[in-house]
């Protein structure tokens, strides 16, 4: 029950636990109100994503994906997990929902990796909704110039990893 | 059914690891302070500004709203598309609360260790990309 990356959390979490403690200006307080928060807004979405992936992987052709995304199709997965990332419209929920469903389906680690990263650079609504007012619209065309081709170089490092 | 119940002991076993995760994220949402890590910065120089942007864009929890104020505090106080374009890119695609609420529980360890392995070092080319080009063309636009 108690694997390796629970174990380490838990040191993390006692460890900057002390440290905000030993601040005495009511870190903690309001680390726990911040905790309650993300907790009431977390759960109920994370429970939808597991049966939504449930679901979805009974109903989607796997031979489909396999064949186009699978570790056999070559290099192209990249290009599709890539761009189809940086068209996701939506949150985490929706990205990974979809991302473990293609999993699942056996898409090649590859794929997923440009896809998700793809996701987190680009997600569209995002830098529609925060970014081009936050830090302007000049700074965001250098950032997507300049991380354009990251999704498909992690991508391509996935691929040889996966394929030595 | 069948696909239900296995769902639930997905959930069931997910869930230690994604309350831990969240208390961390949130005692770190506390604890980082941006005027902390904007001198933490200034201090270090060449490539280890680097390093440190990169790591700090990693572990700053939250969404945009934090992130691009620590962002702007950057940018004011001068330290360019090079530590700023690193940071932005290492919170969007490395951001540790992320792997650890959404990556590890849903697509395992290894697909979330690849992704962090291949990635970790783009941030930093990322910037050193836009310094490279954007800041160049900056400094030709700046009046004498």
């Amino acid at each position: 029950m108690l694997s390796p990356s629970l174990l380490l959390l838990v040191a993390l979490l006692l460890a900057l636990g002390y440290v905000a403690k030993r601040r005495n200006d009511g870190s903690v307080e309001r680390a726990y109100e911040r905790f309650k928060q993300q907790i009431a807004q977390f759960l109920p979405r994370m429970i939808l994503v597991v049966i939504g992936t449930g679901f979805l992987l009974q109903i989607i052709p796997s031979e489909m994906i396999s064949t186009h995304l699978g570790k056999d199709a070559g290099w192209t997965p990249i290009f599709y997990g890539g761009f189809a990332g940086m068209l996701v419209p939506a949150g985490p929920a929706v990205a990974f929902t979809t991302a473990a469903t293609l999993a699942g389906s056996g898409a090649a680690p590859a794929a997923l990796v440009a896809f998700i990263t793809a996701w987190c650079i680009f997600a569209i609504h995002r830098i529609l909704i925060y970014e081009t007012h936050l830090a302007g619209p000049r700074f965001l065309m250098i950032r997507c110039i300049v991380a354009a081709p990251i999704p498909f170089v992690a991508g391509f490092v996935t691929h040889l990893m996966t394929n030595l | 059914m069948a696909a239900l119940a296995v769902q639930e002991e997905m959930l069931l076993g997910m869930l230690p690891r994604i309350t831990m995760a969240l208390g961390v994220a949130s005692l770190l949402w506390v604890l980082l302070d941006p005027e902390k890590l904007k001198k933490t910065i200034q201090k270090r120089k060449g490539w280890v500004k680097i390093v440190y942007a990169t790591i700090l864009g990693s572990v700053t929890p939250g969404g945009p709203s934090s992130s691009f104020s620590v962002l702007n505090m950057f940018l004011s106080s001068g330290l360019g598309y090079l530590i700023g374009i690193t940071y932005i890119t290492a919170w969007s695609m490395l951001g540790v609360q992320r792997i650890l609420i959404w990556d590890i529980p849903l697509l395992g360890t290894e697909q979330a260790g690849l992704r962090f392995i291949s990635g970790f070092w783009l941030p930093a080319f990322a910037g050193l990309f836009a310094a490279w080009i954007f800041g160049k063309y900056e400094d030709e636009k700046r009046p004498c």
